[in-house]
């Protein structure tokens, strides 16, 4: 066994030796966190890159905080070429696994995606995880704006997006959940919007300062290709149906005498369909958990529960009607008919066009007042 | 030195429970989309009776290595010639599973590192697995087994919330399409039991034998990885599954603990690959063992240093990426393997009877 | 070829062993005057602490001055001229007789005082042997808190005495035996009949017997010859200071091993786990022990790996890094000049110096260099811009838990592991680490200790043992001696009740 050990040591040290062929010191390499993708022209991409400039994150450069540039546009005919020439800056190596966040412009989107997101696919370095968002006007102008507390946008971004959303008009989509989406092909895919808040709500005065983002609403994609954006209330009403209405979401609603004001504890909501004489209608049951803000003076929990719902429900029916005139399947009714009723799908595969706009849907609310968080009392006057 | 049947089990399972679900579940979806569980089920079911088979047959010759038995039950030269391509057998499950290391590194990790560096490490561990021998690697399996495991099943668990149940469903096929070749995936894989008739005359024989406990353990490590198969498709919905080339990483990439541990997938992937390893010199120990046994070598060392060689150049010729490898995996090992994880053993089980009861007769 | 070369060598060797030069062989004479002629002349010439006179014409006494007892001395002269017709046997001293000079200065060597008696054919052995011995004292390289502060010192008769003070059973066995052709070393094989494996112990006994060397200066000499692979990394032979751990052992049907000359006494087989294992394990309640144990693992492969993960880490797979932690690191290197692996290697191998300088410097001033080693590698090289301070950080958990680790000998293999891990990382990343860790964890599983396989309890598996490896149970529930280790496994057993004071329901109803 000494005899075949010695000539494996000697293999080893030679290989030892020779090379380091992967090696990459961490202080040379450039974190790449966002990537924003305009279309200017055909063919032509402008990719703007957002990397983290690492003093800034030490507890000693933290002093000297200098403003660094962190953010470079290249334009290029194809998104590997605009990689390969961000190195032509770069005296760093640009690595896409810390990559928090693509932003992809209303521009790109409304032409067609399909060969940046998988050029984006194929990168194992970009994650699965990395979030997607589609951005009114540019990706560029997003990167190159402002979040309050993070130094880097794309990072404060997705914190947005992850952590903080409680406004409910839209839902996180990393690039797993898009391509589950977008794969299937009888399926939309969606993405949520960030847009750049106007300078009225900054309340600054000097308006060529830079802006800040925020993230609302939701877009709907076919074949790579921008199909429409929902409205902050129907984004609201699409949450419902799909049961991902986040705990916290405030609603409002204005009574006769006085507002009443909720707040989401839990939300869920379950499908069911039916066929009678060949005519599939589909029932959504919605159940939402409720604790109670504000409230009108006298107004039993009974009452309140009703006002609640009939709100929800007028929300979701008004945007089902819209979109089956549209001809939208935004709630993927299409893959939830093939997966619970294969013999129905394949009778109605073809003509769903003219089958969904004549689909019956029944939508039933059902909310649950769990207490009233009666903070101050309430004097008649 | 002998093994015990608890190591000899662990051995088997660790062999079982390494490689199915790198490539094999985007092309069962591509065949059979979310009804691959049906190909699952049923591979296992036919795995665990040749299973059975095998280590019932080989507890019939206690004390014979598998050549000899195998000549006993055909007869000299037909014997010499299944040893042989058992052997043969072994030696591309080692060519395989080497690879499936190599060009798995090379491709997400270690893109720039050549593979002959990675592949001379591998080979050279393996015939240092090989001058150890069975023992001490029937000793060390059970560790690592017990790793392998806990690690499938932290992926199980932790990707539970991307499982998306709808996936799965309609539960059950409307028509038995792509349904054969379906099932000829896993079998290729789950197939491998017949290792158990292999590494049987390693084991001790004056323990009792426990089969049901073999079996048992044998079942546990199918099921795990089906598991994982199954959960690939609740993940990836079957459309997005096919276009996958290596599912089960994709899925550890998913894998979210907190803030802290978001990225584990080259971890986990080391992890497993350390297991693999471990088969690696498992298989080529097995295949140089028969090889030894049906031409009765005695001088080994150059011999096996030789095989390495050939191992080496056989890789770089003809698997050289992970393309090839997957063609040949699923182009023409899948049918080829059918051979040697039905066809002779259900020969052999064929033989055996009619050898009994010729026996018999003359007894009377 | 090989095997030619390889006798060749040996022919060579041999000739050049001192043990082979020959004594003269020659029987005494009748006359005691002769004889101390013959013996200062033929054996002790050029020995000046060799003491020979004749007493009343009539009887010769021969001694070696430095390792006898002059208070014996002076008794049995005094004995010998009160009563000199009586001859010897008016001696109140134990005796033995013996015809052949190079014996009788084999005897004389050894610390024996002889007697020659005009018209007797025989010379009469008397042992008076009396060593300088150091005092009894605390074990320094292991110490206990809770446990007995005894430890071994360098006499033989004094360390069984020890042990034998531990177990008063007759099963207990010494088999003593010289080793060394010159130093004539006595060592003694110690182990509890009935319980020890007879294999083991015959093992053993053929493996001392075989050893032929000049000179035993410690146990750890010995160890070289009586393990079971000779090249081996990890100690395959436990040795110790303490007699309670010895005791222990032996109760466990280990062997134990003891030299004249050193106070580490060998046991064995042990396994890699038993190394991990600390007295105080014992002395202590069982969360504790189970605690600091898992401690213990974890420092192992801490000292292990945690400079290699941090080289793989930091320059192949940066992407498992959280990305702030990740930026921070690359801001502490920024002003670096050197690639991660040259620093690593730099401060590890500053550290070695650090810990040699303070192995080797006398107390006063070890203080000091601990002072400037925590000035010169904490603070300037940072400052300096030589390494970044993650790597101090690292370098020193590393050494610490090093340090952690209760065999010196296992730590000392794993920190010349630690620097092969390093390299691999810095070739490799991950991959080179989990081939390295797969390579040495089959290395060890093939490793034997007296054919008792090293990684026992782990690989191969035997779930019952576990209770005393990385957990320890409460003693009554470590009803069995390790398998294959000891013959006759029923003898250990605890009586003890889970819960003594408790009654159970029978005991209740009555």
């Amino acid at each position: 066994m000494q005899h075949v050990r010695k000539p494996a040591v000697i293999m080893l040290c030679l290989l030892l030796l020779t090379a380091c062929w992967d090696r990459k010191e961490i202080s040379d390499v450039n974190f790449i966190m966002g990537m924003g993708i305009d279309l200017i022209e055909d063919d032509t991409y402008r990719v703007t890159f957002q990397w983290a400039y690492p003093p800034q994150f030490s507890t000693e450069g933290a002093a000297s905080s200098q403003e660094e540039n962190t953010v470079f546009s290249i334009e290029a005919d194809t998104i590997p070429l605009a990689m390969a020439k961000l190195t032509e800056i770069s005296p760093r190596v640009p690595i896409f696994s810390h990559m928090e966040l693509i932003a992809l412009g209303e521009e790109l989107l409304s032409k067609n995606a399909e060969d940046v997101i998988n050029v984006i696919d194929r990168e194992f370095e970009i994650r699965r995880t990395v979030n997607l968002v589609m951005v009114k006007g540019t990706a560029e102008s997003m990167l190159r704006a402002e979040t309050p507390f993070e130094k880097v946008e794309a990072t404060g971004i997705k914190e947005i997006i992850q952590l903080s959303n409680r406004s409910s008009t839209f839902e996180k989509v990393n690039l797993n959940v898009f391509f589950n989406h977008e794969t299937d092909p009888h399926s939309l895919s969606y993405i949520p919007i960030a847009e750049l808040v106007s300078d009225t709500a900054l309340h600054t005065t000097d308006s060529s300062e830079s802006s800040w983002i925020k993230v609302e609403r939701i877009a709907f994609l076919e074949n790579y290709r921008l199909k429409r954006e929902l409205s902050a209330r129907e984004a609201r009403a699409w949450l419902f149906v799909r049961g991902e209405v986040r705990d916290g979401t405030i609603t409002q609603i204005n009574t006769g005498n006085g507002k009443l004001v909720g707040r989401s504890i839990a939300q869920s909501t379950s499908k069911k369909l039916d066929k009678q004489k060949d005519q599939p209608s589909l029932t959504i049951s919605v159940e939402e958990k409720v604790s109670i803000i504000d409230k009108p003076l006298a107004m039993s929990i009974v009452k309140m529960e009703e006002v609640l719902a009939n709100s929800v429900k007028e929300q979701i029916e008004e945007t089902i009607a819209k979109m089956q005139e549209e001809n939208l399947d935004i709630f993927f009714i299409r893959s939830f008919i093939r997966h619970k009723d294969r013999k129905l799908w394949s009778e109605i595969k073809d003509e769903w066009e003219e089958v969904y706009p004549r689909l019956d849907f029944k939508v039933q609310v059902d909310i649950d007042i769990q207490h009233e968080n009666a903070l101050r009392n309430q004097i008649p006057e | 030195m002998k093994i015990t049947y608890g190591q000899m089990t662990a051995l088997i399972m660790l062999t079982l429970s390494v490689q199915i679900y790198v490539f094999a579940p985007s092309f069962m979806a591509d065949h059979m989309g979310q009804h691959l569980w049906i190909s699952l089920i049923i591979s296992i079911t036919i795995s665990m009776l040749v299973g059975w088979g095998m280590l019932n047959l080989s507890l019939q010759f206690p004390d014979k290595s598998f050549t000899e038995v195998l000549k006993k039950v055909t007869g000299k030269y037909p014997g010499t010639l299944l040893s042989f391509l058992y052997s043969c057998y072994y030696f591309i499950l080692f060519l395989i599973h080497t690879q499936i290391i190599v060009t798995m590194f090379r491709t997400l990790f270690l893109p720039r590192t050549p593979s002959l560096a990675t592949l001379l490490l591998v080979l050279i561990l393996a015939l240092y697995c090989s001058f150890l021998g069975i023992e001490v690697l029937a000793r060390a399996s059970s560790m690592l087994l017990i790793l392998l495991t806990s690690i499938l099943l932290f992926l199980i668990v932790a990707v539970i919330p991307e499982v998306n149940l709808n996936h799965f469903q309609p539960l059950l096929p409307y028509s038995m399409e792509g349904f054969w070749s379906g099932t000829l995936i896993p079998f290729a894989h789950y197939g491998q039991v017949v290792v158990i008739s292999s590494l049987l005359p390693f084991a001790n024989k004056n323990e009792i034998t426990k089969q049901p406990r073999i079996m048992a353990g044998i079942f546990f490590s199918l099921l795990i990885t089906a598991l994982i198969v199954i959960q690939n498709i609740g993940v990836f919905d079957p459309y997005e599954l096919r276009r996958l080339r290596y599912p089960t990483v994709e899925l550890n990439t998913l894998i979210r603990v907190g803030e802290f541990l978001e990225r584990t997938e080259i971890f986990l992937v080391t992890l497993w690959a350390g297991a693999v390893m471990l088969v690696v010199g498992t298989f080529f120990t097995i295949s140089w063992t028969l090889l030894k046994n049906t031409f009765h070598i005695k001088k080994s060392k150059r011999i096996r240093v030789a095989m390495m060689v050939i191992a080496c150049t056989v890789i770089l010729l003809f698997i050289p990426n992970s393309n090839a490898l997957v063609s040949f995996i699923f182009d023409q090992w899948v049918y080829l393997s059918l051979l040697f994880h039905l066809g002779i053993p259900l020969t052999l089980g064929l033989c055996y009877t009619f050898r009994r009861k010729v026996r018999g007769h003359a007894a009377r | 070829m090989w095997r030619k070369r390889k006798r060749k060598r040996m022919k060579a060797a041999e000739h050049r062993f001192v043990s082979r030069f020959t004594t003269e062989d020659l029987s005494i004479s009748r006359k005691a005057h002769t004889n101390l002629d013959l013996l200062t002349s033929n054996y002790l010439e050029n020995t000046d602490d060799y003491i020979s006179f004749l007493l009343n014409e009539k009887v010769g006494i021969v001694y070696i001055e430095t390792i006898v007892d002059d208070r014996k001395v002076s008794r049995i002269l005094d004995t010998l001229r009160n009563n000199a017709d009586q001859g010897v046997a008016g001696l109140s001293f134990d005796y033995k007789t013996e015809t052949n000079l190079k014996n009788i200065v084999q005897e004389l060597t050894s610390g024996r005082l002889a007697i020659f008696v005009d018209q007797s054919s025989e010379a009469f052995i008397i042992d008076i042997q009396k060593r300088k011995e150091r005092a009894l004292e605390e074990p320094t390289a292991e110490a206990s808190i809770k446990g007995p502060r005894l430890g071994f010192n360098e006499s033989l008769k004094t360390n069984i005495s020890l042990i034998r003070s531990r177990i008063f059973h007759h099963q207990l066995k010494v088999e003593k035996r010289q080793l060394g052709n010159i130093s004539k070393t006595e060592t003694a094989l110690l182990y509890l009949e009935g319980v020890a494996n007879n294999q083991i112990v015959k093992e053993v006994r053929k493996r001392l017997s075989r050893i032929e060397v000049d000179a035993v200066h410690s146990s750890h000499q010995l160890q070289a010859f009586i393990k079971d692979h000779s090249y081996s990394i990890v100690p395959l032979i436990g040795s110790t200071e303490r007699p309670d751990k010895i005791a222990a052992n032996i109760m466990e049907g280990k062997v134990a091993i003891l030299v004249d000359g050193t106070p580490f006494v060998l046991y064995g087989p042990i396994n890699i786990f038993s190394l991990l294992q600390a007295p105080d394990d014992y002395y202590d309640s069982m969360y504790l022990a189970t605690l600091l144990r898992i401690i213990r693992i974890a420092a192992l492969f801490v000292s292990l790996l945690l400079p290699a993960t941090y080289i793989a880490l930091t320059t192949f797979h940066h992407e498992m890094i959280p990305t702030d932690l990740a930026l921070s690191i690359a801001a502490g290197r920024e002003t670096i000049p050197f690639p991660a692996l040259i620093e690593t290697l730099f401060i590890e191998i500053t550290f070695e110096f650090l810990r040699e300088a303070g192995l080797r410097l006398p107390k006063a001033i070890g203080n000091t260099i601990s002072i400037v080693g925590a000035l010169v590698i904490g603070d300037a090289a940072v400052r300096a811009g030589f390494v970044s301070p993650l790597v101090i950080i690292i370098v020193s958990v590393t050494a610490i838990s090093s340090f952690i680790i209760p065999n010196y000998s296992l730590g000392v293999s794993f920190r010349v592991l630690r620097f092969l891990f390093i390299f691999l990382a810095a070739t490799f990343g991950f991959f080179g680490i989990v081939w390295g860790l797969l390579t040495l964890y089959l290395y060890l599983v093939s490793l034997r200790s007296f054919g008792y396989p090293y990684m026992a309890p782990h690989a191969p598996f035997i779930p019952a043992e576990l209770r005393d490896t990385v957990f320890r149970f409460p003693l009554f529930k470590q009803n069995d001696l390790p398998a294959f280790i000891a013959d006759r496994p029923a003898l250990k057993k605890f009586r003890g009740k889970k819960n003594p004071g408790q009654k159970t329901e029978e005991e209740d109803r009555t």
